[in-house]
């Protein structure tokens, strides 16, 4: 299920993942906005999966709070705008010191639990969060939320005209987690993890310092959800604690790295590419009738994998992959 | 001296586990710790690694006081242990497994990768390095633990018997290997029922009973000591060794 990428990438390969490539950056030429929104949910989905399979797939750590780290990252920039009209690129950088001094306090705290009751107690965390957000109106705008003012098309307040940048933007958060994830993969860290998932208690006896370790997994975790946070509050224009800091919104985080592939560079995104189309296709088609319908196709497909495809559905494809190269050198 | 246990106390409840026992350990040597089970040998392995804290005395390494570190810092301070059970990194291949344990002191996975190649060649592990941890034979896992342990470049290993359901030619090579340790400078404590290892490798043996310190010596004056064999060694043994 824990896969390290030490992968030797060839001409072949290079050559087809920049066709595909390409082709991805020139869809804000021709395809229709909406399209365009589906794909940015994608990213942006793939990215937050991502982040959060570094501290729960490779860290072998369920947090089931991941949205407190992207509700900050929401709030700081849009805090900053509209109460103090500083720039969302400040933002950016409070929103992610914030959540990295969240994620020592979560790690200080619950790296003592393992297993379920680390769950439990990230979850009760992010609801502690969510009620000093809604409780502190003068600074957070409380249930009503905050709403950015449009300032025209500007780097500056990171606001553009068209979709097109956003769909840029967010292709480019998604590249960067993906990156972190390879890195982590192949490098120390990566390997300490793997042990100490396997058995924490035989890590520390050849010197692994499992709480370092995992408190600094979940500190990069933490600042690269708080990113896509900063990202979406720009996209969207409004934030509240309920889209914020929600229980039903981590669990979808975590969702698309466990159904896609825990402990895999590519698993989480391939989980985003199977879900959210899935969520946009039926609230499209059901959204009138049947609202929530995704809900039900969410649990349906985590029940199918969890058992008969544990390692998530994205190693059905590698290993097609694999054997198609084998068969083919 | 390099390790010293001094007056170390250990108290579960109402179970005393070990009772101020005191030793010390010479550098360089191999020293043999038996004792009938329940004696306390792997609780003061368990001390001295760090697993427990004792309720009452101290574990000096190398001149520092090192009671109560976190079992990682132990091995950084340069005592490595291997389990009764071994642990081994079960879903990793063998060559990870060892290039987790080099890591402790390494930053870099291709350096400790090169580095645990010469380890698992020590413990004849060589063409096994590929494989899954968890599907190797026991022998196997437990010359892995071994190989895990030297990566951490100890001063000082605890073996907690190891040669435990060996028969007599895996128990001799087992012999050889352990005495390659001692060629190499470490100092080996090892906790064993299989006398014929224990009178062939030990320096020095320790002798617990019940948690208390029963005698120590030379194996030859140890086996023929009438308490020891009383308590738990049998006649003749004397005989077994090399």
């Amino acid at each position: 299920m824990f896969i390290t990428l030490r992968h030797q990438i060839t001409k072949k390969e290079i050559i087809a993942l920049l066709l595909v490539g390409l082709f991805v950056l020139s869809l804000p030429g021709w395809i229709d906005p909406y399209i365009q929104n589906v794909f940015i949910m994608i990213f942006i989905y793939g990215a937050l999966g991502s982040a959060w399979n570094l501290i729960g797939g490779y860290g072998g750590q369920t947090s089931l709070g991941h949205a407190a780290f992207f509700g900050i990252g929401a709030y700081a920039p849009a805090i900053l705008v509209v109460k103090f009209g500083l720039s969302p690129w400040l933002g950016l950088f409070v929103g992610i010191i914030c959540s990295v001094i969240l994620s020592l306090a979560i790690g200080a705290i619950c790296f003592r639990l393992r297993g379920h009751y680390f769950a439990i107690a990230t979850m009760i965390l992010l609801e502690v969060t969510r009620l000093l957000c809604l409780r502190e109106r003068w600074l957070t705008g409380g249930g009503v939320g905050l709403s950015i003012p449009y300032k025209g098309n500007s780097l500056y307040w990171f606001q553009f005209d068209a979709k097109g940048a956003y769909f840029y933007a967010s292709l480019v958060i998604l590249l960067l987690v993906l990156f972190v994830n390879y890195k982590v993969s192949v490098s120390k860290i990566g390997y300490l993890l793997k042990a100490i998932g396997q058995n924490e208690d035989a890590a520390e006896v050849i010197g692994v310092d499992s709480a370092n370790v995992k408190r600094n997994i979940l500190v990069l975790s933490a600042a690269l959800t708080s990113v896509c946070g900063t990202f979406w509050v720009q996209y969207m224009y409004f934030i509240d604690p309920d889209m914020a800091f929600s229980g039903a919104f981590s669990i979808e985080i975590a969702l698309v790295a466990i159904i896609g592939g825990m402990g895999t560079v590519f698993g989480p995104l391939f989980g985003a590419l199977l879900l959210r189309p899935m969520v946009e296709i039926t609230s499209s088609l059901l959204g009138d009738s049947f609202a929530g319908v995704h809900l039900i196709l969410y649990s349906v497909i985590l029940l199918l994998v969890v058992i008969f495809r544990p390692s998530g559905i994205f190693s059905y494809l590698s290993d097609w992959y694999k054997k198609f190269k084998l068969k083919n050198v | 001296m390099l390790l010293e246990i001094s007056e170390v106390t250990i108290r579960f409840g109402g179970v005393v586990a070990l009772d101020k026992v005191s030793f010390s350990v010479e550098e360089n040597k191999i020293v043999g710790i038996i004792g009938p089970n329940g004696a306390g040998k792997t609780s003061l392995f368990n001390v001295i690694d760090g697993i427990y804290k004792p309720t009452e005395g101290d574990v000096i390494f190398k001149g520092d006081n090192i009671t109560g570190c976190k079992p990682h810092e132990v091995c950084r301070k340069g005592i490595a242990r291997t389990f009764q059970i071994a642990q081994p990194f079960k879903s990793m291949s063998v060559l990870d497994n060892v290039i987790v344990a080099g890591l402790c002191h390494e930053k870099s996975v291709d350096v400790s990768s090169n580095e645990a190649k010469e380890h698992l060649d020590f413990c004849g592990l060589h063409d096994k390095k590929n494989d899954l941890a968890g599907n190797l034979p026991t022998i196997f896992q437990r010359r892995l633990e071994l190989a895990k342990a030297l990566a951490t470049h100890p001063k000082v290993i605890l073996l907690d018997e190891i040669m435990a359901g060996l028969n007599i030619n895996e128990c001799d090579q087992a012999v050889e290997l352990v005495r390659k340790l001692k060629n190499n400078g470490i100092t080996v404590m090892m906790v064993e029922h299989v006398m014929r290892a224990v009178m062939a490798l030990s320096d020095w043996v320790i002798v617990l009973n019940r948690g208390k310190l029963l005698m120590e010596g030379p194996p030859q004056y140890v086996a023929n000591d009438p308490k020891v064999i009383e308590a738990y060694l049998g006649k003749g043994v004397s005989n077994a060794g090399a």
